[in-house]
Protein backbone atom coordinates (compact mmCIF):
# COMPACT_ATOMS: atom_id res chain seq x y z
CA UNK A 1 0.00 0.00 0.00
CA UNK A 2 1.36 3.38 -0.95
CA UNK A 3 1.33 6.46 1.28
CA UNK A 4 -1.29 7.97 -1.00
CA UNK A 5 -3.58 4.94 -0.58
CA UNK A 6 -3.26 5.10 3.20
CA UNK A 7 -4.07 8.82 3.17
CA UNK A 8 -7.17 8.15 1.07
CA UNK A 9 -8.27 5.38 3.41
CA UNK A 10 -7.85 7.58 6.47
CA UNK A 11 -9.79 10.39 4.75
CA UNK A 12 -12.54 7.96 4.01
CA UNK A 13 -12.72 6.84 7.66
CA UNK A 14 -12.88 10.48 8.77
CA UNK A 15 -15.66 11.43 6.40
CA UNK A 16 -17.63 8.29 7.23
CA UNK A 17 -17.24 8.93 10.96
CA UNK A 18 -18.56 12.46 10.45
CA UNK A 19 -21.50 11.11 8.43
CA UNK A 20 -22.29 8.30 10.83
CA UNK A 21 -22.06 10.56 13.87
CA UNK A 22 -25.13 12.44 12.63
CA UNK A 23 -27.33 9.35 12.42
CA UNK A 24 -29.52 7.99 15.20
CA UNK A 25 -27.03 5.19 15.88
CA UNK A 26 -24.15 7.65 15.88
CA UNK A 27 -25.78 9.82 18.52
CA UNK A 28 -26.55 6.78 20.64
CA UNK A 29 -22.93 5.65 20.35
CA UNK A 30 -21.69 9.06 21.42
CA UNK A 31 -23.91 8.88 24.49
CA UNK A 32 -22.83 5.30 25.27
CA UNK A 33 -19.14 6.20 24.89
CA UNK A 34 -19.53 9.23 27.17
CA UNK A 35 -21.25 7.01 29.71
CA UNK A 36 -18.43 4.47 29.43
CA UNK A 37 -15.76 7.14 30.00
CA UNK A 38 -17.41 8.32 33.22
CA UNK A 39 -18.43 4.86 34.41
CA UNK A 40 -15.77 4.61 37.17
CA UNK A 41 -17.10 7.72 38.93
CA UNK A 42 -20.75 6.88 38.34
CA UNK A 43 -20.95 3.21 39.17
CA UNK A 44 -20.21 1.08 42.23
CA UNK A 45 -17.20 -1.24 41.95
CA UNK A 46 -19.53 -4.18 41.37
CA UNK A 47 -21.34 -2.40 38.53
CA UNK A 48 -18.01 -1.36 37.04
CA UNK A 49 -17.00 -5.03 36.84
CA UNK A 50 -20.16 -5.72 34.89
CA UNK A 51 -19.56 -2.83 32.52
CA UNK A 52 -16.04 -4.12 31.93
CA UNK A 53 -17.34 -7.57 31.05
CA UNK A 54 -19.91 -5.99 28.77
CA UNK A 55 -17.23 -4.02 26.91
CA UNK A 56 -15.23 -7.18 26.31
CA UNK A 57 -18.30 -9.09 25.15
CA UNK A 58 -19.13 -6.26 22.74
CA UNK A 59 -15.65 -6.59 21.22
CA UNK A 60 -16.08 -10.36 20.83
CA UNK A 61 -19.52 -9.95 19.23
CA UNK A 62 -18.24 -7.19 16.93
CA UNK A 63 -15.44 -9.47 15.73
CA UNK A 64 -18.04 -12.15 14.98
CA UNK A 65 -20.27 -9.67 13.11
CA UNK A 66 -17.15 -8.68 11.15
CA UNK A 67 -16.80 -12.27 9.90
CA UNK A 68 -20.42 -13.51 9.82
CA UNK A 69 -22.32 -10.31 9.06
CA UNK A 70 -20.02 -8.73 6.51
CA UNK A 71 -18.50 -11.74 4.74
CA UNK A 72 -21.39 -14.11 5.39
CA UNK A 73 -19.01 -16.73 6.87
CA UNK A 74 -21.33 -17.98 9.59
CA UNK A 75 -18.73 -19.41 11.94
CA UNK A 76 -19.51 -21.24 15.19
CA UNK A 77 -15.88 -21.41 16.21
CA UNK A 78 -15.65 -17.85 17.45
CA UNK A 79 -16.29 -18.56 21.14
CA UNK A 80 -13.72 -21.36 21.00
CA UNK A 81 -11.12 -19.01 19.49
CA UNK A 82 -12.07 -16.39 22.09
CA UNK A 83 -11.24 -19.05 24.68
CA UNK A 84 -8.01 -20.01 22.92
CA UNK A 85 -6.92 -16.37 23.11
CA UNK A 86 -7.66 -16.37 26.83
CA UNK A 87 -5.80 -19.60 27.58
CA UNK A 88 -2.84 -18.64 25.40
CA UNK A 89 -2.44 -15.23 27.04
CA UNK A 90 -2.51 -16.35 30.66
CA UNK A 91 -0.43 -19.48 30.07
CA UNK A 92 2.21 -17.46 28.20
CA UNK A 93 2.30 -14.93 31.04
CA UNK A 94 2.30 -17.43 33.92
CA UNK A 95 4.55 -20.16 32.57
CA UNK A 96 6.79 -18.49 30.02
CA UNK A 97 7.32 -15.14 31.65
CA UNK A 98 5.78 -13.11 28.84
CA UNK A 99 4.76 -9.61 29.95
CA UNK A 100 1.01 -9.74 30.67
CA UNK A 101 0.26 -6.79 28.36
CA UNK A 102 2.18 -8.42 25.51
CA UNK A 103 0.46 -11.72 26.27
CA UNK A 104 -2.93 -10.14 25.45
CA UNK A 105 -1.81 -9.35 21.93
CA UNK A 106 -0.11 -12.75 21.63
CA UNK A 107 -3.42 -14.32 22.69
CA UNK A 108 -4.87 -12.71 19.57
CA UNK A 109 -2.04 -14.06 17.45
CA UNK A 110 -2.49 -17.61 18.78
CA UNK A 111 -6.26 -17.44 18.18
CA UNK A 112 -5.49 -16.33 14.63
CA UNK A 113 -3.16 -19.32 14.19
CA UNK A 114 -5.85 -21.64 15.57
CA UNK A 115 -8.29 -20.29 12.98
CA UNK A 116 -6.01 -21.34 10.11
CA UNK A 117 -6.79 -25.10 10.09
CA UNK A 118 -10.49 -24.40 9.45
CA UNK A 119 -9.93 -21.44 7.15
CA UNK A 120 -9.41 -23.81 4.21
CA UNK A 121 -12.89 -25.40 4.39
CA UNK A 122 -14.51 -22.12 5.50
CA UNK A 123 -13.16 -20.37 2.41
CA UNK A 124 -14.51 -23.02 0.09
CA UNK A 125 -17.85 -23.90 1.67
CA UNK A 126 -20.91 -21.76 2.12
CA UNK A 127 -24.02 -21.51 4.26
CA UNK A 128 -24.84 -24.33 6.66
CA UNK A 129 -21.66 -26.25 5.77
CA UNK A 130 -19.50 -23.50 7.24
CA UNK A 131 -21.61 -23.80 10.39
CA UNK A 132 -21.11 -27.56 10.59
CA UNK A 133 -17.35 -27.53 10.06
CA UNK A 134 -16.75 -24.70 12.52
CA UNK A 135 -19.08 -26.26 15.11
CA UNK A 136 -17.12 -29.51 14.94
CA UNK A 137 -13.84 -27.62 15.30
CA UNK A 138 -15.21 -25.65 18.26
CA UNK A 139 -16.14 -28.91 19.99
CA UNK A 140 -12.63 -30.30 19.42
CA UNK A 141 -11.11 -27.23 21.05
CA UNK A 142 -13.63 -27.32 23.89
CA UNK A 143 -12.89 -30.95 24.74
CA UNK A 144 -9.20 -30.24 24.23
CA UNK A 145 -9.28 -27.73 27.07
CA UNK A 146 -10.87 -30.35 29.32
CA UNK A 147 -8.60 -33.25 28.38
CA UNK A 148 -5.27 -31.41 28.27
CA UNK A 149 -5.33 -31.05 32.05
CA UNK A 150 -1.57 -30.43 32.38
CA UNK A 151 -1.67 -27.40 30.12
CA UNK A 152 -5.12 -25.94 30.71
CA UNK A 153 -5.98 -27.02 34.24
CA UNK A 154 -8.78 -29.23 32.97
CA UNK A 155 -12.47 -28.77 33.79
CA UNK A 156 -11.85 -26.49 36.77
CA UNK A 157 -9.96 -24.04 34.64
CA UNK A 158 -6.70 -22.12 34.91
CA UNK A 159 -6.05 -19.62 37.67
CA UNK A 160 -3.15 -18.10 39.55
CA UNK A 161 -1.74 -15.98 36.74
CA UNK A 162 -0.52 -12.41 37.40
CA UNK A 163 -3.05 -9.60 37.60
CA UNK A 164 -2.81 -6.58 35.35
CA UNK A 165 -1.84 -3.20 36.87
CA UNK A 166 -1.39 -4.71 40.32
CA UNK A 167 -5.10 -5.23 40.66
CA UNK A 168 -6.05 -1.55 40.21
CA UNK A 169 -9.56 -1.92 38.78
CA UNK A 170 -9.97 1.64 37.56
CA UNK A 171 -6.74 1.53 35.54
CA UNK A 172 -7.79 -1.90 34.30
CA UNK A 173 -11.14 -0.45 33.30
CA UNK A 174 -9.62 2.34 31.22
CA UNK A 175 -7.18 -0.09 29.64
CA UNK A 176 -10.05 -2.37 28.60
CA UNK A 177 -12.08 0.59 27.33
CA UNK A 178 -9.16 1.95 25.30
CA UNK A 179 -8.29 -1.40 23.74
CA UNK A 180 -11.91 -2.20 22.91
CA UNK A 181 -12.47 1.22 21.32
CA UNK A 182 -9.18 0.98 19.39
CA UNK A 183 -9.95 -2.46 17.96
CA UNK A 184 -13.55 -1.49 17.15
CA UNK A 185 -12.21 1.55 15.29
CA UNK A 186 -9.70 -0.62 13.44
CA UNK A 187 -12.48 -2.93 12.22
CA UNK A 188 -14.62 0.10 11.36
CA UNK A 189 -11.76 1.57 9.32
CA UNK A 190 -11.46 -1.66 7.33
CA UNK A 191 -15.20 -1.90 6.78
CA UNK A 192 -15.79 1.63 5.47
CA UNK A 193 -12.99 1.21 2.97
CA UNK A 194 -12.67 -1.04 -0.08
CA UNK A 195 -12.13 -4.07 2.15
CA UNK A 196 -15.65 -3.72 3.58
CA UNK A 197 -17.17 -3.03 0.19
CA UNK A 198 -15.70 -6.21 -1.28
CA UNK A 199 -16.65 -8.16 1.88
CA UNK A 200 -20.29 -7.18 1.41
CA UNK A 201 -20.10 -8.01 -2.28
CA UNK A 202 -18.71 -11.47 -1.40
CA UNK A 203 -21.60 -11.99 1.01
CA UNK A 204 -24.09 -11.20 -1.77
CA UNK A 205 -22.36 -13.21 -4.49
CA UNK A 206 -18.86 -14.52 -4.19
CA UNK A 207 -18.89 -15.61 -7.86
CA UNK A 208 -19.72 -12.15 -9.14
CA UNK A 209 -17.21 -10.48 -6.81
CA UNK A 210 -14.55 -12.83 -8.11
CA UNK A 211 -15.47 -12.30 -11.76
CA UNK A 212 -15.03 -8.56 -11.19
CA UNK A 213 -11.33 -9.09 -10.55
CA UNK A 214 -11.29 -9.41 -6.76
CA UNK A 215 -9.10 -12.05 -5.14
CA UNK A 216 -11.99 -13.45 -3.09
CA UNK A 217 -10.07 -16.20 -1.24
CA UNK A 218 -7.52 -13.66 -0.03
CA UNK A 219 -10.22 -11.25 1.19
CA UNK A 220 -12.04 -14.04 3.02
CA UNK A 221 -8.88 -15.37 4.60
CA UNK A 222 -7.89 -11.89 5.80
CA UNK A 223 -11.37 -11.29 7.20
CA UNK A 224 -11.46 -14.65 8.96
CA UNK A 225 -7.98 -14.15 10.43
CA UNK A 226 -8.62 -10.59 11.60
CA UNK A 227 -11.99 -11.50 13.15
CA UNK A 228 -10.60 -14.59 14.89
CA UNK A 229 -7.55 -12.74 16.22
CA UNK A 230 -9.69 -9.96 17.67
CA UNK A 231 -11.89 -12.57 19.32
CA UNK A 232 -8.68 -13.97 20.83
CA UNK A 233 -7.73 -10.56 22.21
CA UNK A 234 -11.22 -10.25 23.71
CA UNK A 235 -10.82 -13.67 25.33
CA UNK A 236 -7.44 -12.68 26.76
CA UNK A 237 -8.93 -9.49 28.21
CA UNK A 238 -11.77 -11.47 29.73
CA UNK A 239 -9.38 -13.97 31.33
CA UNK A 240 -7.38 -11.16 32.95
CA UNK A 241 -10.59 -9.45 33.92
CA UNK A 242 -12.25 -12.33 35.76
CA UNK A 243 -8.92 -13.90 36.80
CA UNK A 244 -9.88 -17.38 35.69
CA UNK A 245 -10.31 -19.13 32.40
CA UNK A 246 -12.26 -22.35 32.24
CA UNK A 247 -13.91 -24.51 29.55
CA UNK A 248 -17.42 -22.96 29.91
CA UNK A 249 -15.99 -19.76 28.41
CA UNK A 250 -15.65 -21.50 25.08
CA UNK A 251 -18.69 -23.72 25.24
CA UNK A 252 -21.36 -23.67 22.56
CA UNK A 253 -23.69 -21.80 24.97
CA UNK A 254 -21.24 -18.93 24.91
CA UNK A 255 -21.22 -19.03 21.10
CA UNK A 256 -25.00 -18.94 20.96
CA UNK A 257 -24.98 -15.96 23.30
CA UNK A 258 -22.57 -14.11 20.99
CA UNK A 259 -24.72 -14.99 18.00
CA UNK A 260 -27.91 -13.88 19.72
CA UNK A 261 -26.25 -10.56 20.51
CA UNK A 262 -25.04 -10.15 16.94
CA UNK A 263 -28.38 -11.02 15.40
CA UNK A 264 -30.49 -8.96 17.81
CA UNK A 265 -28.17 -6.00 17.40
CA UNK A 266 -28.01 -6.33 13.63
CA UNK A 267 -25.69 -8.34 11.42
CA UNK A 268 -25.47 -5.83 8.58
CA UNK A 269 -24.51 -2.91 10.77
CA UNK A 270 -21.22 -2.92 12.59
CA UNK A 271 -22.72 -1.00 15.51
CA UNK A 272 -25.18 -3.83 15.98
CA UNK A 273 -22.72 -5.58 18.28
CA UNK A 274 -22.93 -2.66 20.71
CA UNK A 275 -26.73 -2.64 20.83
CA UNK A 276 -27.03 -6.42 20.89
CA UNK A 277 -24.39 -6.68 23.60
CA UNK A 278 -26.06 -4.09 25.82
CA UNK A 279 -29.56 -5.50 25.33
CA UNK A 280 -28.80 -9.19 25.79
CA UNK A 281 -26.14 -8.70 28.47
CA UNK A 282 -28.37 -6.18 30.24
CA UNK A 283 -31.31 -8.57 30.18
CA UNK A 284 -29.13 -11.37 31.53
CA UNK A 285 -28.04 -9.21 34.46
CA UNK A 286 -31.52 -7.92 35.22
CA UNK A 287 -33.02 -11.37 34.90
CA UNK A 288 -30.28 -13.11 36.87
CA UNK A 289 -32.76 -13.94 39.64
CA UNK A 290 -35.11 -15.93 37.44
CA UNK A 291 -32.29 -18.28 36.49
CA UNK A 292 -32.78 -20.49 33.47
CA UNK A 293 -36.08 -18.83 32.71
CA UNK A 294 -34.15 -15.97 31.17
CA UNK A 295 -33.36 -18.23 28.24
CA UNK A 296 -37.09 -18.11 27.49
CA UNK A 297 -36.96 -14.31 27.51
CA UNK A 298 -34.01 -14.43 25.09
CA UNK A 299 -35.81 -16.76 22.77
CA UNK A 300 -38.83 -14.49 22.74
CA UNK A 301 -36.57 -11.49 22.11
CA UNK A 302 -34.91 -13.27 19.16
CA UNK A 303 -38.29 -14.07 17.65
CA UNK A 304 -39.55 -10.50 18.02
CA UNK A 305 -36.38 -9.08 16.52
CA UNK A 306 -36.25 -11.42 13.54
CA UNK A 307 -39.94 -10.77 12.83
CA UNK A 308 -40.05 -7.01 13.26
CA UNK A 309 -36.44 -5.91 12.81
CA UNK A 310 -34.97 -8.38 10.32
CA UNK A 311 -31.82 -6.26 10.11
CA UNK A 312 -31.50 -6.09 13.90
CA UNK A 313 -31.97 -3.16 16.23
CA UNK A 314 -29.12 -1.13 14.73
CA UNK A 315 -30.33 -1.78 11.20
CA UNK A 316 -33.91 -0.72 11.92
CA UNK A 317 -35.20 2.73 11.11
CA UNK A 318 -37.04 2.92 14.44
CA UNK A 319 -36.85 6.51 15.66
CA UNK A 320 -37.70 6.89 19.35
CA UNK A 321 -38.22 10.63 19.24
CA UNK A 322 -40.50 10.45 16.23
CA UNK A 323 -42.58 7.69 17.81
CA UNK A 324 -42.98 9.74 20.98
CA UNK A 325 -43.89 12.77 18.92
CA UNK A 326 -46.57 10.79 17.10
CA UNK A 327 -47.85 9.49 20.38
CA UNK A 328 -48.13 12.98 21.85
CA UNK A 329 -49.72 14.39 18.71
CA UNK A 330 -52.53 11.92 18.88
CA UNK B 1 -5.68 -13.11 -37.62
CA UNK B 2 -5.46 -15.44 -34.67
CA UNK B 3 -8.54 -15.84 -32.50
CA UNK B 4 -9.00 -13.76 -29.34
CA UNK B 5 -10.48 -16.72 -27.49
CA UNK B 6 -9.94 -20.32 -28.51
CA UNK B 7 -10.65 -23.59 -26.77
CA UNK B 8 -8.53 -26.55 -27.75
CA UNK B 9 -10.04 -29.97 -27.09
CA UNK B 10 -11.70 -28.59 -23.96
CA UNK B 11 -13.19 -31.40 -21.87
CA UNK B 12 -15.07 -31.55 -18.59
CA UNK B 13 -16.52 -34.61 -16.95
CA UNK B 14 -18.61 -34.68 -13.78
CA UNK B 15 -18.36 -38.24 -12.50
CA UNK B 16 -19.47 -40.32 -15.48
CA UNK B 17 -21.14 -37.47 -17.33
CA UNK B 18 -19.21 -35.75 -20.08
CA UNK B 19 -20.51 -32.18 -20.03
CA UNK B 20 -18.01 -30.74 -22.49
CA UNK B 21 -16.41 -33.17 -24.90
CA UNK B 22 -13.27 -32.05 -26.73
CA UNK B 23 -14.70 -28.67 -27.63
CA UNK B 24 -12.93 -26.47 -30.20
CA UNK B 25 -14.49 -23.05 -30.58
CA UNK B 26 -13.01 -19.65 -31.37
CA UNK B 27 -14.06 -16.02 -31.07
CA UNK B 28 -12.18 -13.36 -33.03
CA UNK B 29 -11.41 -9.86 -31.89
CA UNK B 30 -14.42 -7.51 -32.04
CA UNK B 31 -16.70 -10.36 -33.07
CA UNK B 32 -20.26 -10.79 -31.80
CA UNK B 33 -20.96 -14.53 -31.62
CA UNK B 34 -23.99 -16.46 -30.41
CA UNK B 35 -23.67 -19.76 -28.57
CA UNK B 36 -26.80 -21.88 -28.78
CA UNK B 37 -27.80 -25.46 -28.17
CA UNK B 38 -30.44 -27.47 -26.38
CA UNK B 39 -30.57 -27.60 -22.57
CA UNK B 40 -27.68 -29.62 -21.18
CA UNK B 41 -25.53 -29.22 -24.26
CA UNK B 42 -22.70 -27.72 -22.19
CA UNK B 43 -22.97 -23.99 -22.91
CA UNK B 44 -22.81 -22.70 -19.35
CA UNK B 45 -20.21 -25.31 -18.42
CA UNK B 46 -18.09 -23.98 -21.27
CA UNK B 47 -18.38 -20.48 -19.83
CA UNK B 48 -17.44 -21.81 -16.40
CA UNK B 49 -14.37 -23.51 -17.87
CA UNK B 50 -13.26 -20.39 -19.73
CA UNK B 51 -13.70 -18.14 -16.68
CA UNK B 52 -12.04 -20.53 -14.23
CA UNK B 53 -15.05 -21.54 -12.13
CA UNK B 54 -14.40 -25.16 -13.13
CA UNK B 55 -11.02 -26.70 -13.84
CA UNK B 56 -11.13 -28.57 -17.15
CA UNK B 57 -10.57 -32.33 -17.18
CA UNK B 58 -8.62 -31.92 -20.41
CA UNK B 59 -7.78 -29.48 -23.18
CA UNK B 60 -6.82 -25.82 -23.02
CA UNK B 61 -8.25 -22.30 -23.08
CA UNK B 62 -6.23 -19.72 -24.99
CA UNK B 63 -6.95 -16.03 -24.65
CA UNK B 64 -5.18 -13.17 -26.36
CA UNK B 65 -2.18 -15.35 -27.13
CA UNK B 66 -1.84 -16.74 -23.59
CA UNK B 67 -2.76 -20.07 -22.05
CA UNK B 68 -5.29 -19.22 -19.33
CA UNK B 69 -6.31 -22.83 -18.59
CA UNK B 70 -6.94 -23.43 -14.90
CA UNK B 71 -6.57 -19.77 -13.90
CA UNK B 72 -8.77 -18.42 -11.12
CA UNK B 73 -11.78 -16.29 -12.08
CA UNK B 74 -10.21 -13.08 -10.75
CA UNK B 75 -7.06 -13.77 -12.78
CA UNK B 76 -9.07 -14.44 -15.93
CA UNK B 77 -10.99 -11.24 -15.30
CA UNK B 78 -7.77 -9.26 -15.04
CA UNK B 79 -6.65 -10.66 -18.39
CA UNK B 80 -9.69 -9.05 -19.99
CA UNK B 81 -12.58 -11.51 -19.91
CA UNK B 82 -15.79 -10.17 -18.42
CA UNK B 83 -18.84 -12.26 -17.69
CA UNK B 84 -22.46 -12.02 -16.61
CA UNK B 85 -24.44 -14.87 -15.09
CA UNK B 86 -27.50 -16.83 -16.19
CA UNK B 87 -29.29 -15.83 -13.00
CA UNK B 88 -28.28 -12.21 -12.43
CA UNK B 89 -26.07 -11.72 -9.43
CA UNK B 90 -26.37 -8.09 -8.41
CA UNK B 91 -25.09 -7.28 -4.92
CA UNK B 92 -28.67 -6.87 -3.74
CA UNK B 93 -28.20 -5.13 -0.42
CA UNK B 94 -25.86 -2.58 -1.93
CA UNK B 95 -26.85 0.44 -3.99
CA UNK B 96 -26.38 0.48 -7.77
CA UNK B 97 -23.50 2.92 -7.31
CA UNK B 98 -21.82 0.71 -4.71
CA UNK B 99 -22.21 -2.23 -7.10
CA UNK B 100 -20.19 -0.25 -9.62
CA UNK B 101 -17.39 0.26 -7.09
CA UNK B 102 -16.78 -3.48 -6.68
CA UNK B 103 -14.88 -4.09 -9.97
CA UNK B 104 -11.17 -4.05 -9.21
CA UNK B 105 -9.86 -1.31 -11.49
CA UNK B 106 -6.62 0.63 -11.15
CA UNK B 107 -8.13 4.13 -11.32
CA UNK B 108 -8.06 6.74 -8.60
CA UNK B 109 -11.35 7.66 -6.92
CA UNK B 110 -12.11 10.64 -9.16
CA UNK B 111 -11.58 8.88 -12.46
CA UNK B 112 -13.43 5.85 -11.14
CA UNK B 113 -16.45 7.96 -10.29
CA UNK B 114 -16.45 9.62 -13.70
CA UNK B 115 -16.38 6.25 -15.42
CA UNK B 116 -19.19 4.94 -13.23
CA UNK B 117 -21.49 7.85 -14.10
CA UNK B 118 -20.66 7.56 -17.78
CA UNK B 119 -21.53 3.85 -17.83
CA UNK B 120 -24.66 4.30 -15.71
CA UNK B 121 -25.86 6.97 -18.12
CA UNK B 122 -25.12 4.82 -21.16
CA UNK B 123 -27.00 1.88 -19.69
CA UNK B 124 -29.93 4.01 -18.45
CA UNK B 125 -29.24 3.35 -14.78
CA UNK B 126 -28.18 6.83 -13.64
CA UNK B 127 -31.61 7.65 -12.25
CA UNK B 128 -31.53 4.57 -9.97
CA UNK B 129 -27.91 4.96 -8.86
CA UNK B 130 -28.84 5.35 -5.21
CA UNK B 131 -31.46 2.56 -5.23
CA UNK B 132 -30.72 -0.79 -3.70
CA UNK B 133 -29.89 -3.30 -6.43
CA UNK B 134 -32.48 -5.84 -5.27
CA UNK B 135 -35.19 -3.24 -5.92
CA UNK B 136 -34.39 -3.15 -9.66
CA UNK B 137 -36.46 -4.90 -12.33
CA UNK B 138 -35.14 -8.08 -13.96
CA UNK B 139 -33.93 -6.16 -17.00
CA UNK B 140 -32.28 -3.44 -14.95
CA UNK B 141 -30.43 -6.10 -13.00
CA UNK B 142 -29.06 -7.48 -16.27
CA UNK B 143 -28.01 -3.97 -17.30
CA UNK B 144 -26.31 -3.42 -13.96
CA UNK B 145 -24.34 -6.65 -14.38
CA UNK B 146 -23.29 -5.50 -17.81
CA UNK B 147 -22.31 -2.04 -16.56
CA UNK B 148 -20.26 -3.57 -13.74
CA UNK B 149 -18.39 -5.81 -16.16
CA UNK B 150 -17.67 -2.88 -18.50
CA UNK B 151 -15.91 -1.04 -15.67
CA UNK B 152 -13.09 -3.54 -16.25
CA UNK B 153 -12.82 -2.56 -19.95
CA UNK B 154 -12.72 -6.20 -21.01
CA UNK B 155 -11.60 -7.36 -24.44
CA UNK B 156 -14.24 -10.08 -24.40
CA UNK B 157 -17.58 -10.22 -22.63
CA UNK B 158 -19.42 -13.50 -22.08
CA UNK B 159 -23.16 -13.01 -21.63
CA UNK B 160 -25.18 -15.88 -20.19
CA UNK B 161 -28.80 -15.43 -21.26
CA UNK B 162 -29.06 -11.64 -21.17
CA UNK B 163 -32.71 -11.84 -22.31
CA UNK B 164 -34.03 -14.24 -19.67
CA UNK B 165 -36.63 -12.60 -17.44
CA UNK B 166 -36.48 -9.25 -19.22
CA UNK B 167 -39.66 -7.45 -20.31
CA UNK B 168 -39.94 -6.92 -24.09
CA UNK B 169 -39.68 -3.12 -23.92
CA UNK B 170 -36.36 -3.25 -22.12
CA UNK B 171 -35.21 -6.13 -24.36
CA UNK B 172 -34.83 -3.81 -27.37
CA UNK B 173 -32.76 -1.49 -25.23
CA UNK B 174 -30.50 -4.29 -24.06
CA UNK B 175 -30.00 -5.51 -27.63
CA UNK B 176 -29.09 -2.00 -28.76
CA UNK B 177 -26.68 -1.64 -25.82
CA UNK B 178 -24.96 -4.94 -26.59
CA UNK B 179 -24.56 -3.91 -30.23
CA UNK B 180 -23.11 -0.57 -29.24
CA UNK B 181 -20.60 -2.15 -26.86
CA UNK B 182 -19.53 -4.50 -29.64
CA UNK B 183 -19.20 -1.66 -32.16
CA UNK B 184 -16.63 -0.04 -29.89
CA UNK B 185 -14.42 -3.09 -30.35
CA UNK B 186 -15.34 -5.41 -27.48
CA UNK B 187 -15.82 -9.01 -28.59
CA UNK B 188 -18.98 -10.64 -27.25
CA UNK B 189 -20.03 -14.26 -26.88
CA UNK B 190 -23.68 -14.57 -25.98
CA UNK B 191 -25.62 -17.63 -24.82
CA UNK B 192 -29.31 -17.23 -25.53
CA UNK B 193 -32.43 -19.34 -25.97
CA UNK B 194 -34.47 -16.58 -27.57
CA UNK B 195 -33.72 -17.03 -31.28
CA UNK B 196 -35.08 -13.60 -32.20
CA UNK B 197 -32.39 -12.09 -30.00
CA UNK B 198 -29.70 -14.29 -31.57
CA UNK B 199 -30.80 -13.51 -35.13
CA UNK B 200 -30.85 -9.80 -34.42
CA UNK B 201 -27.53 -9.66 -32.58
CA UNK B 202 -25.10 -12.16 -33.96
CA UNK B 203 -22.95 -12.16 -37.06
CA UNK B 204 -22.09 -15.75 -36.39
CA UNK B 205 -23.64 -18.53 -34.34
CA UNK B 206 -21.98 -21.57 -32.78
CA UNK B 207 -24.29 -24.53 -32.21
CA UNK B 208 -23.44 -26.97 -29.42
CA UNK B 209 -24.88 -30.37 -28.63
CA UNK B 210 -23.70 -33.03 -26.17
CA UNK B 211 -20.63 -30.99 -25.29
CA UNK B 212 -19.42 -30.52 -28.85
CA UNK B 213 -19.64 -27.93 -31.58
CA UNK B 214 -22.19 -29.15 -34.13
CA UNK B 215 -21.63 -26.39 -36.63
CA UNK B 216 -21.03 -22.67 -36.95
CA UNK B 217 -22.21 -20.05 -39.43
CA UNK B 218 -24.58 -17.16 -39.92
CA UNK B 219 -28.05 -17.44 -38.45
CA UNK B 220 -29.49 -18.18 -41.93
CA UNK B 221 -26.95 -20.93 -42.51
CA UNK B 222 -27.51 -22.74 -39.27
CA UNK B 223 -31.28 -22.36 -39.47
CA UNK B 224 -31.32 -24.53 -42.55
CA UNK B 225 -28.76 -26.99 -41.28
CA UNK B 226 -30.09 -30.51 -40.87
CA UNK B 227 -27.66 -31.27 -38.01
CA UNK B 228 -28.95 -28.32 -35.99
CA UNK B 229 -32.53 -29.46 -36.36
CA UNK B 230 -31.48 -32.91 -35.28
CA UNK B 231 -29.74 -31.50 -32.19
CA UNK B 232 -32.87 -29.71 -31.09
CA UNK B 233 -35.47 -32.28 -32.11
CA UNK B 234 -33.47 -35.46 -31.66
CA UNK B 235 -32.14 -37.63 -34.49
CA UNK B 236 -34.67 -39.70 -36.42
Amino acid sequence: MTVEAVRLAVDRVRSRLREDARTRNGKLFAAITALAVFAPVMFSPYRLEIVMQLLIVILAVASWVFVAGYFGMFTFAHAALYGVGGYAAVILAAEMGVHPLASILLGGVVAGLFSLPISYPVLRLSGAYVGMVTLAYAEIIYYGTIILRDVTGGPTGYTGFPQLFGGDRVVMYYFVLALVVALMLAMYALLVNRFGLVARAIRESSDAAQMLGNNVPRYKLTGFLVGSSIAGVAGALQAYNILIISPPMLEIDQMIEFMAMGIIGGLRTFGGAVFGGIIVFGFSEVLRDIGELRLVVWGALLIVVTLYFPDGIAGSSFDVRKRFQEWFDR
Amino acid sequence: MSALLATDGLTKTFGGIVAVDGLDIAVDESELVGLIGPNGSGKTTTLNLVTGFHAPTGGAVLFDGDDVTGMKPYQVSKRGIGRTFQISKPFGRMTVFENMLVPNVPYGPKEREERIWKLLEELHLDHVAEHRADALSGGQKKLLELARVLMLEPKLVLLDEPAAGVNPALMDEIIADIKQINERGTAILVIEHDMSVISELCERVIVMNAGRQVTTGTFEEIRNDERVREAYLGGA
